[in-house]
């Protein structure tokens, strides 16, 4: 289904990204500096926690910007720059997953040991109920916990979770990125808060909060 | 499939109170979630959970990439702007791959940051070279110097370090740091670029193992040195100098302790300027004076860093500032030079004919210069302004460290007992016009004592040129071209805008000068005797050693000058100076080769 003449105008005349994407369909290397710089950090950020590696997030990073080179040709613009930044990235990254599962690699296998790797939900379970901080927990800690209880979500559910919390993005706009229904999002995300919840209960209920 | 992925249904409120807060349900839905909640504890707590634990996702930290991620993936890019490019060429009509081929190679240009240029893949550039990359670029100059000791020795001795070199301490010449970038700058080398770095690496892996590990060793000194571009310099400088010398000269060097051969460099530079300052019609009997004239300048300039630094940009200020005191002097004068110059450049020259400030205007800085003391020579020296603001109690002092000789000469000028105001000022007047000839000609005087011109110089000076002149360079042979920029660099740079200084005018048109005896041979009115050398004198610095490898020096770097097989751009406009038999023209003489070492290929 093509695109409208009017969406087309109207993401152009609202997205300042657009607009430099346009320049890097007809080839302005400066342009694609730019949106290089601006998006890198945003986008590894996500992709390292989806994938819980820097390594493996910066690799996926560098993938995602030679596709939007290589696909500059047929840039359209159908929708925000950055959801169509991270439809690619969500590609990329569940391709990888992919392969790395026929590779029989398991990213998600429990190792509590390694802060790399994603614990399995009954592991967490069993160590968040084990557990339970008798003190204020120092700022790593607590974010070695949150990492592990987002490690407990499903890919799909940590992306919606990834974009709305560090992309700020709509149902409608994860929808578009993740190639769901906006209903479909409601309830990974409704889903995915609800775990969260349960894994981080103990620091709730003790009211335990981060200390500098 | 993980656990997570076997889950109940989920609870509708949970559902609810999530697009709640992420501000996603329809306005009346959210309403009446409101009452609910103001009237529902339970349903309050609930939310506060969701939200907290919500919440504590702030505690993920975001991540910031280096430079190198940069770097890398612009690197991916460029690689795969570089197979588009062979992709297109072997199924594009050969009209649209013209059009291609400017825009695919400028988005690879300007996307590796700084590299420049564009080729053919190099498919294999073995590892061993790409990790011992400095090495075999330098170990041929690397066998001039024994140690980092002996270039700090000539940097101590202001030996063989140009001020004139643009941004100094910023020389492409380091090898760049990752592989990747390494591969990169390999990739982009011209096919002979290519092979002269293979070659090294052949005949470095002849040498004897000893050879290698000391090289080597050598290699990881400089590479690591907080000062490693300069010393680089230096040593490319030397490099050059000696290996234009004859082979007497280089064996004598060569064969002395690293401690004696400044002495030695210091004594076939002297001997050289017997040759120089006849070839560039200094007045002999004047070389001292000249010596302490631009000794009194720089002390000048050095009096007058705050202001200097002051009126430079930021980088320009941290670059001399970071310059041991020798070389910082020369830079002060220099930058003082060229900020007075632009203040008179914006002010104009009201003695300048249309075409003449069409010309400037469209002027490199150090090409105006140059035409400004051109233009000036039609002004008698004693009406033209001083260069520098000087004061005349700084002139005085001058004159105090002037010779004997110096003083004699400017005996005439001195004001009798008695004399008029309208005399005193004459006299003063004709005296000072004097002095600042001198002081152009101490300038010029500096320069040449030098002893080389650093690739960079001349490469500085290529860029500087206008099209037209770059186009008409093109049509010489790599060597002549070489030699002709060499030429027209030393002739104009030298005279530090002859005219203008009231100096010895380039242009050799024998004009009188009343500093003495002129040198046997020359005529007052007549052309200089017999045909030139070729850039210089017989066993001076400036012949080819000074620019071996197609303008890019033997690091093969440097992108500013035109590659070998690219033949560059032309002068402008003809030459300054003498006609075709002169000095600035090219030479057909072969050039002399430089004396190899042993296992030099």
């Amino acid at each position: 289904m093509g695109i409208s003449d009017s969406t087309i105008a109207r993401y152009t005349l609202h997205d300042p990204d657009v607009r430099l994407m346009l320049q890097v369909r007809d080839d302005d290397a400066a342009a694609f500096e730019e949106l290089m710089l601006r998006y890198q950090d945003r986008l590894v950020t996500v992709l390292e926690h989806l994938v819980g590696s820097r390594d493996t997030a910066e690799d996926l990073a560098q993938d995602v910007f030679l596709r939007v080179y290589r696909s500059r040709k047929s840039y359209q613009p159908g929708a925000k720059f950055s959801t169509w930044l991270f439809t690619i990235a969500n590609n990329v990254a569940s391709n990888s997953r992919r392969s790395r599962s026929r590779r029989k690699e398991v990213i998600l296998e429990s190792n509590p040991n390694n802060s790399q790797e994603m614990p399995g939900l009954e592991q967490m379970a069993v160590a968040a109920s084990s557990f339970i901080p008798a003190r204020r927990l120092d700022k790593e800690e607590m974010q070695a916990a949150v990492r592990t209880a987002i490690g407990t979500l499903n890919e799909r559910q940590r992306m919606a979770v990834l974009l709305n919390k560090f992309e700020n993005m709509s149902y409608e706009e994860i929808a578009e990125t993740m190639e769901l229904t906006p209903k479909a999002i409601k309830s990974l995300l409704s889903r995915a808060r609800g775990n969260l919840r349960a894994v981080l209960e103990p620091y709730l209920e003790r009211g335990t909060a981060v200390s500098e | 499939m993980s656990p997570s992925d076997i889950e109940p249904p989920v609870d509708p409120l949970d559902e609810q109170l999530t697009a709640y807060l992420d501000g996603e349900l329809p306005p009346e839905e959210a309403r009446a979630l409101e009452q609910r909640l103001a009237r529902d504890v339970t349903v309050r707590e609930r939310l506060r959970e969701l939200a907290g634990a919500w919440d504590m996702l702030d505690n993920l930290p975001r991540s910031t990439v280096d430079e190198n991620f940069a770097k890398t993936t612009v690197a991916m890019v460029a690689v795969a702007a570089k197979q588009d490019l062979v992709d297109l060429q072997k199924t594009a009509p050969r009209q649209q791959r013209r059009q291609w081929l400017t825009r695919v190679m400028a988005i690879a240009a300007s996307l590796i940051l700084g590299y420049v240029g564009f080729t053919w893949l190099w498919p294999n550039p073995n590892k061993q070279l790409l990790s011992n990359l400095s090495l075999i670029e330098n170990w041929q100059l690397y066998q001039e110097a024994d140690s980092i000791e002996f270039l700090n020795q000539l940097d101590r001795a202001g030996l063989f370090w140009s001020e004139n070199t643009t941004n100094p301490d910023h020389l492409a010449m380091l090898v760049p740091p990752t592989m990747e970038e390494r591969t990169l700058y390999v990739n982009q080398l011209s096919e002979s670029q290519r092979n002269e770095l293979r070659r090294k690496q052949e005949t470095f892996e002849k040498l004897e193992p000893a050879e290698q590990k000391k090289l080597r060793e050598l290699d990881h000194v400089l590479q690591t040195a907080p000062n490693s571009a300069r010393m680089l310099e230096i040593l490319r400088n030397y490099h050059n100098w000696l290996n234009a010398r004859s082979p007497l000269e280089i064996a004598d060097v060569r064969k002395l302790p690293a401690d004696q051969r400044i002495d030695k460099i210091r004594e076939l530079q002297l001997r050289d300027e017997e040759q120089w300052v006849k070839q560039y019609r200094f007045p002999s009997h004047m070389a001292e004076d000249f010596r302490r004239v631009y000794t009194w300048l720089t002390d000048l300039a050095l009096q007058r860093e705050q202001e200097i630094l002051a009126n430079a940009p930021e980088q320009q200020r941290a670059m001399i500032e970071r310059q041991p005191v020798e070389s910082r002097k020369r830079l002060l004068l220099k930058t003082w030079i060229d900020q007075e110059f632009a203040k008179r450049r914006s002010e104009g020259f009201e003695i300048l004919t249309e075409e003449q400030r069409r010309e400037l205007k469209n002027a490199s800085p150090e090409r105006a210069r140059y035409l400004i003391g051109q233009f000036m020579r039609n002004i008698p020296a004693a009406q033209r302004k001083p260069m520098l603001p000087v004061t005349e109690a700084e002139l005085e002092d001058l004159l105090k460290r002037l010779t004997d000789n110096a003083r004699t000469i400017l005996k005439p000028y001195q004001v009798p007992a008695g004399a008029t105001d309208a005399e005193r000022a004459r006299l003063t007047s004709e005296r000072n016009a004097k002095i600042w000839e001198w002081i152009g000609d101490s300038m010029r005087f500096a320069f040449y004592s030098r002893g080389f011109v650093s690739d960079r110089e001349i490469q500085d000076y290529f860029a500087g040129l206008s099209d037209e002149t770059k186009k008409e360079l093109a049509l010489l042979s790599p060597e002549e071209w070489k030699r002709e920029l060499r030429n027209r660099y030393l002739g104009e740079q030298g005279g530090f805008g002859g005219g203008w200084w009231g100096g010895r005018p380039w242009s050799r048109d024998g004009s009188g000068r009343d500093d003495g005896p002129r040198p046997p041979g020359l005529q007052p009115d007549g052309p200089p005797p017999g045909p030139p050398r070729e850039g210089g004198f017989k066993d001076g610095g400036f012949k080819e050693g000074g620019f071996k490898n197609g303008g890019k020096g033997p690091n093969g770097k440097g992108p500013k000058g035109p590659p070998p097989n690219n033949p560059p751009p032309p002068p402008e406009g003809g030459f300054r100076g003498p006609p075709s038999n002169g000095p600035n023209a090219p030479s057909k003489e072969p050039s002399p080769n430089p004396v190899p070492r042993p296992t030099n290929p």
